[in-house]
């Protein structure tokens, strides 16, 4: 079943959101001012908690996998990141990234007619829901990571936000351990050799080998921040694959 | 050139001048860090191309059914290959502990200590925890046994490494014609909250040794039965019967694991403490940069 199909106005909660964020993007560009901006991206970011409130009302559990879900939940938290952060919201070249972006996935969310997740009996187990819901919410902000590393490559100041990913590796971190005890009630251990765990190994250690770069990398624009862009990607598309 | 939140390094890991280079500060380097955890990735990576080879997939699943060291004692000759590979990721792991062992008890994690504020203390205590989250992984791979994915029917038993008889009772299975539904996706799209109530599937099950009855019990979807570190877990249930009409009073088989180990209480407090101690320095980084 589709994400609009089951929650009343959804379609008209994302289109309304995705027209706030278009002029976020429109009204934050060079030679504005960005309050305005910031205003309509916090009535883009009002319009995606009421939905995401009502697709939790729905769904009886918080929203997990499947393109629906998962698109509703880097939506929302790319929004709150913007908000959050006075460097973004101050920042007329990361208000029209952000717009952009968050001006595409909220059409997609209204327009794209995505699936929503089954309902797996296993959700009964809230540690099964934070081990999904941690790792979507994980990819949120590296996408708040990629977009503001792009915004400021644009604006010729190339910055790594490395409290936010540091953020996004704590939320990772969480994720893991609700998967473990799941793993553990469900399955009698708290890990197992196979893909799922190789791939959770490899996100680990990318976040790993990007909090710990040597000499020879931060010394250097061109190796350091196109390794951090393609770590984050990297780990955006496994979560959200 | 801007770094939000810049760190100085991990306790000890700054590529220090080279007139003081010994073994221990080598071994310390972030640059050792950095290469190992780069090496791992990649070494991983190979192990998700190996899940998509039928022959090395059945390796790796089979490699679950036991502990690993079990496991690596008996493969060697039979599977050499994987057995490299396990073996070279197990060195590579063995190796970032000690670069995180000797980044924490070199001189500069000592100054840290004494000298630095919460936020190097926090980093100090971080990187302490981690190690122990690792040793805690490796005991996991050693510690008591683990007889995984055993099917059992009703009535019937099963031996454990550590001597016991497990025999199962009976099975109490709400949901057996949607076990009957082929195709794996579709039927686990049937298996639905509304459908699926974890409380009324349950087995119970006797422990027997040298003929006598030692424990019993009740183990349910996603709550094991626990004595202590000996845990019966049930996986999921299987049909006896794949196709015909319903049959009034029928039942299923049950696929359980039973596993002694007492470190996963503790791997998880420390996977926790952790995670709490990550926050605290994110805290304070964030804080440290908003003044």
């Amino acid at each position: 079943m589709t994400g609009t199909a089951i929650i009343p106005g959804a379609t008209m909660l994302y289109l309304t959101a995705a027209f706030c964020f278009l002029l976020t993007a429109a009204v934050g560009g060079p030679g504005n001012r960005p309050r305005p901006a910031v205003i309509m991206a916090a009535a883009g970011f009002l319009l995606l908690s009421v939905h995401g409130g009502l697709l939790i009302f729905s769904l009886r559990r918080l929203p997990l996998v499947g393109g629906y879900e998962a698109l509703t939940i880097l939506a929302w938290t790319t929004a709150a990141l913007l908000l959050a952060r006075r460097r973004f919201r101050n920042d007329r070249i990361m208000l029209a990234v952000f717009g952009v972006v968050l001006t595409l996935l909220c059409a997609a969310g209204g327009l794209a007619r995505l699936e929503l997740n089954y309902d797996y009996f296993m959700y009964a187990s809230l540690w099964a829901q934070g081990f999904f819901f941690f790792k979507q919410l994980s990819a949120g902000i590296l996408l708040g990571v990629i977009l503001s590393l792009i915004a400021s490559v644009i604006g010729g100041r190339p910055e790594f936000d490395r409290r936010l990913f540091m953020a996004a590796v704590i939320v990772f971190l969480c994720s893991e351990l609700s998967g473990s005890i799941w793993g553990l009630l469900g399955w009698g251990d708290s890990w197992h050799w196979s893909a799922n765990f190789f791939e959770s190994a490899v996100v680990f250690f990318i976040f790993m080998a990007n909090l710990h770069l040597p000499a020879f990398m931060t010394r250097n624009d061109l190796r350091r921040i196109p390794f951090h862009l393609a770590s984050a990607m990297i780990i955006t598309g496994l979560f959200l694959w | 050139m801007v770094i939000i939140g810049k760190e100085p390094a991990v306790p000890g890991g700054t590529d220090r001048p080279k007139g003081s280079r010994t073994l221990v500060n080598r071994l310390s380097s972030l640059t050792l860090s950095f290469t190992l955890m780069t090496a791992l990735t990649l070494w991983m990576g190979i192990g998700i191309l190996l899940t998509y080879h039928p022959a090395t997939d059945r390796i790796i699943k089979s490699m679950n059914d036991q502990l690993i060291l079990s496991w690596l004692l008996t493969a060697t000759g039979t599977h050499p290959l994987m057995s490299l590979w396990l073996l070279v990721l197990l060195g590579l792991s063995g190796l970032l502990l000690l670069n995180l062992a000797c980044c924490c008890l070199t001189l500069p994690g000592l100054k840290i200590r004494f000298k630095s504020g919460p936020r190097s203390m926090l980093l100090l205590i971080l990187h302490v925890l981690t190690g122990l989250v690792m040793v805690g992984h490796g005991a996991h791979m050693i510690a008591g046994f683990k007889a995984a994915d055993m099917k059992l029917l009703p009535g019937k038993s099963a031996g454990l490494p550590d001597g016991t008889t497990i025999h199962l009772e009976s099975v109490e299975c709400s949901y057996i014609p949607l076990l009957e539904i082929s195709g794996r996706q579709q039927r686990r799209q049937s298996l639905t909250r509304d459908r699926v109530k974890l409380k009324d599937n349950y087995i119970d099950f006797t422990l027997q040794k040298e003929g006598q009855i030692v424990d019993s019990g009740r183990a349910y979807m996603l709550r094991p039965f626990r004595r202590g570190a000996f845990r019966v877990t049930l996986n999921r249930f299987f049909p006896l019967q794949k196709s015909g009409p319903p049959l009034p009073g029928r039942t299923a088989g049950a696929v359980v694991t039973v596993a002694e180990n007492s470190f996963h209480e503790l791997f998880f407090c420390l996977y926790a403490a952790m995670i709490i101690c990550f926050l605290a320095y994110w805290i304070v980084v964030e804080v440290e940069a908003k003044r």
